[in-house]
């Protein structure tokens, strides 16, 4: 199995680091799209995360979509902070408020 | 018809915190059970729900906080002792007077809410049962003249339903809207559920990232106006589209049925949407909703589970039951009897016409009536268990009150009963039980100077014997004091002096009107309802009552009953021109009145008492006959009853005596022959007591 390939293998994580918010909305999406290209499989931390807001739930839940369309894989894992995972929760995304981001996901509406 | 569902609440309501009081005892026996705590859970929060929907605002708030006191049991936060329990009951009985009472409640009400709740508070280490600001509260600082004055008001009025659908513009971002924390805003308004609809977010090479693509479904139950949610919105109106519509209490028009998809929506698992458009479809939801992905199959069977909890806890608006109030089963049930009345008539008449055809005829309409009479008497037959388990507080409070230790235990709960002779027992049930907390079971000093366990138990059986079942209260207390018996037989003259009876009599004088061996009146038991109205009560259904002593182990009140005091075999007689029935289960056989003499009869070679039918009730002569003796047995009495005619066998709907007649010895019921004639039901007890007497005159206990 060549290099190249394995590497295609490996997951990629890809940490977001502060705000996830409007004026970053872009910036995030640029990320996504070249984070999606290289990996088989990408891994979201949302440790980082200090604030989200809806346009940064919807480039997650977007950047989801494109990988499942090109047959990839996207998961969110780390430990959402709390003002995150309140947020995720304000717009009925999350029920409750699972800290650990992989549990947010199995939540995460529709997602 | 608002009132009548408002009724079927209550009703319901009640019968669930019954139920709650029952687990909450499990729950002192058993601290650890989480199954129990969330059944604690499930019903209350099915109160809560449901008194919101019904106006009874007080109820539903009150729930709420009781709700997250149980919550934080479950959490493990806190040791479920007595002190607990003891509040839950009290929770639980301050409920039921707030369901009975209109809203909003009296002070007195509100001020006990307030002090259950404080001492749930000093119950939990560092205080904090309630994670969420309780309701109660803010209310209470507003009527103590605090802040919060217009919207505490507000909350002591209906909460009203609502569903929002909020669709921000594309361009909302834009505008520096922070959606989120809209929303946010909204949910502060009371109870909100949201459900977003992502189906409109593109991939990642379309999206607009500025672009709003989101929009949502809100349930929103709160005591606030249209207005005041439009108000939220203000800002953003020319950039969105926003619908409200006050919901119709949907269990108002479903006479309270949860439907699948509610739950399912109000658990999130599925969105309103999907709903919509799965509920279009022809298969069962459940299935549409899976096959479609809209929920997964746990979600839709955790959802099924929750339903299926709801309809029986409903004990009806399911599929498969319906709730009749029981008026409607007793004018059934007494249809059915005058139904099988008219029937007995009518295959009288068409015997005389001696139409073979006719005859047959009228024999087929003969079994379908009784079937019919016996299908309509099984509808009001009630396990005695669910009428046992009402003892369980009864038997605490006591113990609290008494200073002793005592167990309950029930055995055989599950034999059915009429549901009119459950609701008789009670009276006796209660006092039987009182007597045995209160004079059977000893304190546990005494109990541990006498070698026994320091708790005391109390056994509530019902079991099958022959026709009867026989209901038992035990305790494993000090027994019946036959001395002090024998001193108060003495003392009223009962028994003559220096004559002695036997244990079997000295237990019969313990039923005897206005005889009780304990003078000390408490507040419990001593106050007039002696085991005579035990006694009398029991045979008011066609019982009998006996007791059972082991002194130094325990007593116990027996009680036998007719498992259908309604239908009976008996045997027709006639004396003086007057119908009576004999249990056909007690007639030996029957012979000719010349066998009869000196009140006595042959019988098997031998002689046995011999009574007058027409002597006992005082009748005069009469009719025609040319006199029998039907012979009787009671265990191992066996006696004669001298008749004019036998009748012959028949199976008879009885129905007990009226008030009047309640107390007339020697009949136990009253079977309707038709033409207005009534024919009466000898108490075969009573003749066999009248037998043993007559035949050992030297013994006077009647």
């Amino acid at each position: 199995m060549s290099e190249e390939k394995l590497n295609q293998r490996a997951p990629i994580t890809l940490a977001p680091q502060g705000k996830l918010t409007i004026e970053k909305a872009s910036q995030f999406r640029e990320e996504l799209v070249s984070a999606l290209a290289e990996a088989s499989t990408l891994l979201i931390d949302l440790s980082d995360v200090e604030e989200i807001d809806l346009s940064g739930v919807q480039l997650i839940y977007s950047a989801r979509r494109s990988a499942i369309a090109k047959g990839k894989e996207l998961h969110l894992v780390g430990l959402a902070q709390p003002a995150v995972a309140k947020r995720l929760a304000a717009g009925g995304f999350l029920r409750g408020l699972p800290r650990q981001a992989s549990e947010a996901e199995t939540g995460l509406a529709d997602f | 018809m608002q009132d009548k569902f408002k009724a079927a609440f209550k009703e319901e309501a009640i019968g669930l915190l019954d139920r709650l009081e029952k687990y909450f005892l499990q729950l002192e026996e058993r601290p650890g059970d989480r199954e129990v705590l969330d059944e604690c859970m499930r019903v209350v929060h099915t109160i809560k729900g449901s008194a919101a929907m019904f106006g009874y605002g007080t109820v539903s708030r009150f729930s709420h906080d009781v709700e997250s006191v149980i919550q934080r049991c479950r959490g493990g936060g806190i040791f479920i002792n007595s002190s607990l329990i003891d509040l839950g009951l009290r929770t639980g009985d301050l409920l039921k007077k707030l369901l009975a009472s209109e809203e909003p409640p009296p002070q007195e009400f509100t001020a006990e809410a307030r002090d259950i709740l404080r001492r749930y508070q000093t119950l939990f280490p560092g205080g904090g049962a309630f994670p969420e600001a309780s309701v109660f509260q803010v209310e209470e600082k507003a009527s103590q003249g605090g802040e919060g004055g217009p919207r505490a008001a507000s909350a002591a009025q209906k909460s009203t339903n609502y569903h929002i659908y909020f669709k921000p513009a594309r361009d909302i971002f834009r505008s520096g809207t922070r959606v989120l924390k809209l929303l946010d805003e909204l949910s502060e308004l009371g109870n909100a559920v949201f459900y977003p609809h992502v189906d409109d977010i593109p991939a990642l090479d379309v999206i607009q990232p500025e672009d709003c693509y989101c929009s949502w479904d809100v349930l929103l139950s709160c005591s606030c106006a249209e207005s005041d949610i439009r108000e939220v919105f203000a800002f953003v109106l020319d950039r969105a589209e926003l619908r409200i519509e006050a919901l119709p209490d949907t269990a108002l028009e479903r006479g309270g049925t949860r439907r699948l998809g509610d739950i399912l929506l109000e658990r999130g698992a599925v969105s309103p949407e999907d709903l919509r458009r799965a509920l279009g479809e022809q298969k069962k939801l459940g299935e549409v909703l899976v096959d479609r992905n809209y929920a997964s199959e746990k979600e839709v069977e955790s959802a099924l589970a929750e339903q299926e909890f709801l309809n029986r806890t409903r004990s009806a608006p399911g599929l498969d039951s319906v709730r009749v109030p029981a008026e409607k089963l007793d004018s059934l049930v007494d249809l059915a009897a005058e139904f099988e009345a008219l029937q007995s008539r009518f295959s009288l008449a068409l015997r005389s016409a001696g139409d073979p055809r006719l005859e047959s005829l009228s024999e087929e309409s003969e079994k379908l009536v009784s079937q019919f009479r016996d299908e309509a008497l099984s509808i009001r037959m009630l396990p005695i268990g669910e009428a046992f388990e009402a003892y369980r507080r009864l038997v605490r409070d006591l113990s609290l009150e008494l200073g002793k230790e005592i167990d309950l235990r029930i055995e055989g709960g599950e034999i059915e009963l009429d549901k009119s002779i459950v609701e008789r027992l009670s009276g006796p049930l209660t006092h039987a039980v009182r007597n045995a907390a209160d004079h059977g079971i000893e304190t546990p000093a005494e109990r541990e100077k006498a070698g026994k366990a320091r708790r005391g138990l109390i056994v509530l059986s019902a079991s099958l014997s022959g026709p009867d079942v026989l209901v038992s209260v035990h305790d494993d207390g000090r027994g019946l004091d036959l001395d002090a018996v024998r001193r108060r037989a003495l003392e009223l003259g009962i028994m003559p002096k220096g004559q002695s009876f036997s244990d079997a009599e000295l237990y019969s004088l313990v039923f005897r009107p206005g005889f009780s061996t304990n003078h000390r009146v408490t507040a419990l038991s001593g106050r007039g309802y002696g085991l005579d109205a035990v006694r009398r009560e029991i045979e008011a259904i066609g019982g009998q009552t006996g007791l059972e002593s082991r002194p130094g182990e325990g007593l116990s009140v027996i009680m036998r009953i007719p498992l259908s005091f309604s239908v009976i075999q008996g045997l027709l007689v006639r004396a003086g021109g007057e119908c009576f029935i004999l249990p056909f289960d007690h007639v030996e056989g029957r012979l000719e009145s010349q066998k009869a003499r000196g009140g006595e009869f042959e019988y098997h070679g031998g002689r046995a008492a011999c009574l007058d039918l027409k002597q006992i009730f005082e009748l005069g002569e009469g009719g025609p006959g040319i006199g029998e003796i039907v012979a009787l047995k009671r265990g191992d009495c066996v006696f004669g009853l001298t008749v004019d005619e036998i009748i012959g066998e028949k199976r008879l709907l009885v129905r007990p005596l009226g008030r009047v007649f309640r107390d007339a010895e020697g009949i136990s019921g009253a079977a309707d022959m038709g033409a207005g004639s009534l024919a009466l039901l000898l108490d075969i007890n009573h003749l066999a007591d009248l037998a043993q007497n007559t035949h050992k005159p030297s013994k006077g206990i009647y």
